[in-house]
């Protein structure tokens, strides 16, 4: 095919150049297969990452299983990793309980998703149904803005603002709240996925089709009861889904708790104490020199394997329902 | 029957105000939401823009043959020449616990500076000079205003002593302010004043070099073939369940694979870029590979078709076509991934 076109061309240079390209003869499909192979290993890295991640966690945990049993780290109220430098050490040991941490995440991100719920869910709802197309081109890229500031920047504003705000003010009411308390990480986590949410559900508000809305308000009802009789209780799994997303990105964010919750591990319910989260455990039993050998060192991995679990099941969860529920009206 | 219509019913007001109501919780939301990104932007403004202005002190030093040896310029003490010129300044000060604090007036650098001066400007050596130096962070904060003058002496981390010192410099006009260059051409340093983000600037630049270089490629070849290759079978929907999962796994978790695999495994040097930037671009490849699927989703069959009616195999039309046609959008989504992960932290 390639010999007729230059027959035609009556071009000897053009022909020529033309013998280069990757169609002709054999060579083609060598290249074509080589590229082929090339993607398909491309496609494969994802797979070989999350096979990494599984591997990776799982023998430095069976490691620290080893060591201390699973019973004690899942069931434990005790959480103070140190290793003794003697063996007549006080608290040579150490605990690994699991539970004041597991604790401390969930309260931190309960407050997280108490304060992004209804701002994100009333946001897209304003957006979709409402605002009018000026007001939504204005409005979204700035809501996104707030999705795109790097979370250490949060974190910052939570541990030098908030925090000695809402201290100040509990004081003036005879409050005692610590300077590194649940409450001021929580509320700038929450404020970091209202993004996530609005614009999820602004997604699964918009895929509702019209007709429905349409008939809603033939039949005479307004637009307020149109979108809380019909159209929420038809988007209600997709916006189901989005807050579980939201929830396994409130449950790993690392850097806010860092900077904005505390280090001391307490089994606690009340926003005002200082609380301590698995991921902010994690980076403070990384940071710094130790041997790797540890208790202490391992027990990071036992710490982000029961993340990775928890992270992973809410995603497959709300991956699943999202995605189905899209099928359902496409 | 006229009058039902026109005359609002208590039902109908109450559906009214249910409708304001119901539209102002959206407002209310927004304006929540927009407020604290507002007032977020504009702390960390008011607090930062501190970091960009520097004072600077004048002292007379004494740059005269027997101070400083022309000839031999690099074996002079300059601290010891500074701290002389210190004291000359405020020659009232007799004990040593109030000189220490006199010498605190200036950065530690102080020496180094004058020598600097001296290195770029030979012409200065010969006699009493009227040169500027950086203040110390506690003067620098009492001249911006971050010390209160009417605390107590003992609450404050600058001295009455101190203060008076300061004024007395202002007062003669040997007080500068000006803009903080050296907190953009320093690295880090124990010393606020001379502190700057040059060191952490490169680090990121040089991580996000790595991850740029890993993860786009491999990337954009595993959407291509996804998108325009890939069979529909149990792998393919594997992979793309795989590539969903990973985009929602917590960052700290690809730290955790960082450090078994990448340092303990392969023993990559520590908290080198190059180990930062690959977690990074493994991190990173979930959401380029979804973004840029929808990229090339979005070129239309068209061209796609007009291609292989051309003759031009799979492979070349894709290559050829349609990669180039959703570049622009990969690009964008590449960019906006990467300003996302610009100041994550990793615990290497």
């Amino acid at each position: 095919m390639i010999k007729s076109r230059a027959f035609y061309m009556h071009d000897g240079t053009l022909s020529k150049s033309v013998n280069f390209d990757i169609t002709s003869g054999n060579r083609s499909k060598i290249v074509e297969r080589l590229i082929m192979a090339v993607m398909i290993l491309c496609s494969l890295v994802a797979i070989a990452v999350t096979i990494g991640i599984v591997l990776s966690l799982l023998f430095e945990s069976i490691r620290f299983f080893e060591k201390v049993a699973m019973n004690e780290f899942l069931f434990g109220t005790k959480w103070s990793p140190q290793t003794a430098l003697r063996a007549d050490q006080v608290a040579a040991e150490g605990s690994f309980g699991a539970i004041p941490l597991i604790t401390g995440t969930l309260l931190i991100s309960f407050i997280a998703m108490c304060v992004a719920t209804p701002l994100g869910l009333f946001s897209a709802i304003y957006l979709s149904e409402y605002a009018s197309k000026r007001t939504r081109n204005v409005v979204k890229p700035l809501l996104e803005i707030l999705a795109g500031i790097p979370t250490v920047v949060y974190g910052f504003f939570a541990a030098l603002t908030v925090a000695p705000l809402l201290r100040a003010s509990g004081e003036s009411i005879g409050l005692n709240v610590s300077s590194e308390s649940a409450l001021a990480a929580g509320l700038i986590m929450g404020v970091m996925i209202i993004p996530l949410i609005s614009s999820l559900s602004d997604d699964v508000i918009n895929a509702v089709p019209q007709s429905l809305r349409d008939a809603s308000l033939g039949l005479g009802s307004t637009d307020s009861e149109t979108i809380r009789r019909v159209v929420l209780p038809a988007a209600i799994p997709g916006i189901a889904g989005s807050l579980l997303l939201a929830a396994s990105r409130a449950i790993g964010e690392t850097m806010i708790v860092v900077m904005a919750a505390g280090l001391a591990a307490n089994l606690t319910a009340n926003p005002l104490e200082a609380v301590t989260t698995i991921t902010a455990q994690i980076v403070a039993l990384l940071t710094g020199d130790q041997e790797f050998e540890s208790a202490k060192t391992l027990s990071a991995f036992a710490l982000g394997l029961l993340l990775f679990t928890i992270t992973l099941i809410l995603n497959m969860i709300s991956l699943k329902i999202v995605n189905k529920y899209r099928e359902q009206y496409d | 029957m006229t009058n039902m219509l026109t005359a609002p019913s208590p039902l109908r007001k109450s559906r009214a105000f249910a409708e304001t109501r119901f539209k102002w919780f959206g407002r209310i939301a927004i304006g929540i939401s927009l407020a604290f990104l507002f007032v977020m932007v504009g702390s960390i403004t008011l607090k930062g823009k501190g970091a960009l202005w520097t004072s600077d002190f004048a002292i007379t030093v004494d740059l005269g043959p027997e101070e400083v040896n022309p000839n031999s310029i690099d074996a002079t003490r300059f601290d010891a020449v500074m701290k002389k010129s210190l004291r000359n300044t405020f020659p009232e000060i007799t004990t040593r616990k109030d000189k220490k604090k006199l010498y605190g007036l200036l950065s530690v650098d102080m020496g180094f500076e004058l020598h600097k001066q001296i290195r770029a400007n030979p012409e200065l050596l010969g006699g009493p000079r009227k040169l500027w130096f950086t203040a110390s962070d506690d003067a620098d904060i009492l001249l911006k205003g971050g010390v209160d003058r009417s605390l107590p002496q003992a609450n404050r981390r600058i001295s009455d002593l101190e203060i008076s010192w300061i004024d007395a410099l202002s007062k003669g006009g040997n007080i500068r302010t000006q803009f903080n260059t050296k907190f953009f051409t320093n690295g880090d340093s124990r010393e606020p004043e001379l502190a700057g983000i040059l060191s952490a600037l490169m680090g990121s630049i040089l991580t996000l070099f790595v991850c740029f270089i890993f993860s786009f490629p491999i990337a954009i070849l595993a959407a291509i073939y996804l998108e325009e290759f890939a069979p529909k079978n149990r792998l393919s929907t594997l992979i793309e369940v795989n590539i969903n999962n990973l985009a929602a796994v917590p960052s700290i978790v690809f730290g955790l694979l960082g450090l078994a695999m990448l340092l303990n495994v392969f023993g990559l040097p520590r908290s080198s870029p190059l180990v930062g930037g690959l977690v990074l671009s493994l991190m990173t490849l979930p959401t380029i590979i979804i973004a840029a699927r929808v990229a090339l989703r979005a070129v239309p069959p068209s061209i796609r078709e007009a291609a292989l009616g051309m003759g031009a195999s799979p492979v070349q039309a894709t290559f050829y076509h349609v990669a180039p046609l959703a570049l622009p959008g990969i690009l964008t989504v590449q960019l906006w991934v990467w300003h996302r992960h610009w100041a994550k932290q990793h615990r290497f």
